[in-house]
């Protein structure tokens, strides 16, 4: 099952990107041309929000592989090599995000798919069953528990 | 059908708005005018800068469609409380949105990703995967559109005009302003929908509440419709068979929604990170507005409201035409036809952009310059409209119905390569692929068991009649029924998570993640995030490049 994708190159993903959790081996060579021109952001240069500075004019491309395979078939992504076997990150990884808080939201999550919770029809509200309006409030349930997790979470 | 002559006065409340939104519409574009328009970020995601206000109705534009208000309550006045899932299902969905669309929103940004395809060729390294992603996006997509044209088309059948020329004229008009403007348009025109919309749901509330009785009737009504209807799926609260179908429809269709390209269009197009969770923290409020609406079902059932012409969809409109001063009902139906107008436009940019950014430059002019980039999303928008008013006007509703059935499940396959991507990149592109594959086919053939049957329990169709599968299928002794999309999803999520250790210790090999970490909270004035801002503004920022690195590590 390989794909098309499957062409090696030695792209200085490292140099572009700046080191990965599975970047081992030894340090790439470092490209003459980096940093790259100052100009070479410039979105109407930039083919795809600029992330990849090299978009036609911003002189010859640091980043083309030479030789290893590549085609001229201009990809956003670079021809992507695996990376080392067993470098990959696993489940668990610490991400940036995290925080407890996140755990409050599980709370309007599960609450709502509790049917035996509201399968009712007393206490009914303005004659509505509680079916209904406890379901609805759930709603204001929701929108309170996101706002708290959202302004305790804001400053990071 | 109505009757032409005596809705004069809500056709001429619905011309005047829907001339209004076409005024606007076209005047969008000079909205906060970008230097040049022929971009995707500005066409496809109107600069990607749009502040709280507008991010809150683009999103409830997207989210609360003319098809909802429509057939959602429709469903309450079939069958009451298991019509009731868009509820909790409208809830749930916001807490998990908010701590995935954020992320989503910040690797965006920083990779310049216009559709969730592209992200998932960068995370996963795979071109396959990407298309595989895109085609279900946009195939899930499409029928949708076609179903705002439904609700359309119900509001007209009950004003008594014809199905066929009216509702062409209302989306070419549609189409001609999306082709202009891009999302600019919708996101202006959703805040005339959401004015109109508050209006009808406080109207229908007044109405009910000031009778004699107010609700207590109505719900007495609607005990004694489902008691005497002889089926047993329907009733003011959920049989113990029905609970399984309800959580997992609830859950299923929250997973979808979030999936669906043209949420993440909107959720794209907010200035940073903090609007969109603000906006997310908001939204439930909307619910609020639905589930109001979806109550105007019992109250059909007490008025003895009829539908019009043989389709269960008109209910609600006629119950609003019938219950409701003419000029209410007159804004009422306004609201449905803009409330299509706005996701319409939305859904089409959206599968436009994926044609676009995955299948066209991907596959067919990989240098095409972003001016022909703009052009072909443009063009892929207006084919994609006049694909659904051809199914509606050529085929028949009943299709689109069950096409956008089948949507909804498959779009939930894309959960492990776009929702979970977010989080991890453990799994093998092979897998996710593979995985992707099975829950679509295991879908399509759960849908295919389920017959449709009619009151008196004969077989309508035997086919594609919905979309709860009974469990009495594997042999069980239950008359209980489950969603479709969770089995599916869950079959695919089995597939992946089983084959990724496979794939991996056989030595086939995986695709690279350039993504970061990093890339996933980066957050407006973040120096990842400055690119995109210049191309917003024109102005060239301060120069902020990004540091080499000087010295791999091998761990961080």
């Amino acid at each position: 099952m390989v794909d098309r994708d499957q062409r090696h190159w030695d792209g200085p993903e490292s140099a572009r990107y700046g080191s990965r959790g599975w970047d081992v081996g030894p340090p790439r060579q470092a490209t003459p041309e980096w940093p790259p021109r100052s100009d070479a952001y410039r979105p109407e240069e930039s083919r795809d929000g600029g992330y990849r500075p090299d978009g036609p004019g911003a002189g010859p491309d640091p980043y083309r592989p030479i030789g290893a395979g590549y085609d001229g078939r201009p990809s956003r992504y670079g021809d992507q090599p695996a990376p080392p076997p067993g470098a990959r990150p696993a489940w668990g990884r610490r991400r940036l995000d995290a925080s407890p808080w996140h755990w409050l939201l599980f709370v309007p999550v599960i609450v709502p798919l509790m049917v035996p919770l509201y399968n009712r029809i007393e206490p009914t509200l303005g004659g509505i069953p509680f079916y209904y309006w406890g379901q609805l409030s759930f709603a204001l349930l929701a929108s309170a528990v996101i706002s708290v997790v959202h302004l305790a979470t804001k400053d990071r | 059908m109505g009757d032409l002559a005596d809705n004069q006065v809500q056709l001429w409340i619905f011309i005047f708005f829907f001339g209004l939104v076409a005024i606007m519409g076209f005047a969008a574009a000079r909205w906060r005018r970008p230097d040049n328009i022929h971009t995707l970020e500005e066409w496809g995601l109107g600069g990607r800068a749009f502040g709280s206000w507008v991010t809150f109705f683009l999103l409830s534009g997207d989210v609360y469609t003319a098809y909802t208000f429509v057939a959602v309550p429709t469903l309450v006045y079939g069958v009451g409380a298991a019509g009731f899932f868009p509820v909790p299902f409208l809830v749930i969905v916001y807490p998990m949105l908010f701590v995935v669309l954020s992320r989503f929103w910040s690797v965006s940004h920083v990779h310049g990703f216009v559709t969730p395809a592209e992200f998932v060729r960068a995370r996963f390294g795979s071109r396959a995967l990407a298309v595989g992603v895109a085609v279900t996006c946009v195939v899930a997509t499409m029928p949708y559109i076609a179903l705002q044209l439904i609700g359309v088309q119900a509001v007209f059948r009950v004003m008594g005009l014809p199905g066929g020329w009216p509702l062409t004229a209302a989306f070419l008009v549609l189409a001609l302003y999306t082709f202009n403007s891009g999302l600019r348009g919708p996101a202006l025109i959703s805040i005339v929908k959401d004015v109109l919309v508050l209006w009808a749901v406080l109207a229908a509330l007044l109405a009910v509440a000031g009778r004699s009785g107010g609700w207590e009737n109505v719900f007495e009504a609607a005990s004694q419709k489902y008691a005497s209807s002889g089926s047993t799926t329907d009733g003011l609260l959920l049989g113990l068979d029905s609970q399984l179908n309800y959580v997992t429809l609830a859950l299923g269709s929250a997973v979808a929604l979030f999936l669906y390209p043209h949420t993440l269009t909107a959720a794209l197009a907010a200035r940073n990170r903090a609007t969109l969770r603000r906006n997310l923290a908001a939204m439930p409020l909307y619910t609020l507005c639905l589930g109001a609406l979806m109550l105007t079902g019992f109250a059909a059932i007490f008025d003895r409201v009829e539908p019009v012409g043989g389709d269960p969809n008109t209910v609600v409109p006629n119950w609003f035409n019938t219950s409701l001063p003419d000029w209410t009902a007159g804004l009422a139906f306004a609201a449905i036809g803009v409330g299509a107008m706005v996701p319409a436009a939305i859904m089409s940019i959206a599968a436009a952009n994926l044609f676009t950014r995955n299948i066209y430059r991907e596959f067919i002019r990989p240098h095409a310059s972003e001016r022909e980039e703009t052009m072909v999303s443009k063009t892929a928008s207006l084919a994609v409209k006049f694909g659904a008013v051809l199914v509606i006007v050529a085929l028949n509703t009943q299709f689109a119905i069950d096409l956008q059935l089948i949507g909804g499940v498959l779009i939930m396959q894309t959960l492990p390569a776009v929702a979970l991507g977010l989080y991890t990149n453990w799994f093998h592109r092979t897998a996710l692929m593979s995985g992707l594959l099975t829950g679509l086919v295991v879908g399509i053939l759960m849908l295919y068991q389920i017959p449709r049957y009619g009151a008196d329990g004969a077989v309508l169709r035997p086919h594609f009649g919905g979309s709860a599968w009974p469990l009495s299928n594997l042999g069980l002794d239950t008359k209980s029924s489950i969603y479709v999309g969770i089995v599916a999803l869950s079959v695919n999520l089995i597939v992946t998570a089983a084959l990724t250790p496979v794939l991996r210790r056989a030595g086939v090999p995986d695709g690279r993640d350039i993504t970061d970490e990093r890339d996933y909270v980066a957050d407006e004035g973040d120096p990842r995030v400055k690119r995109m801002t210049e191309i917003v503004d024109g102005t060239p920022a301060e120069e902020t490049l990004p540091q080499p690195a000087a010295v791999p590590t091998h761990r961080r």
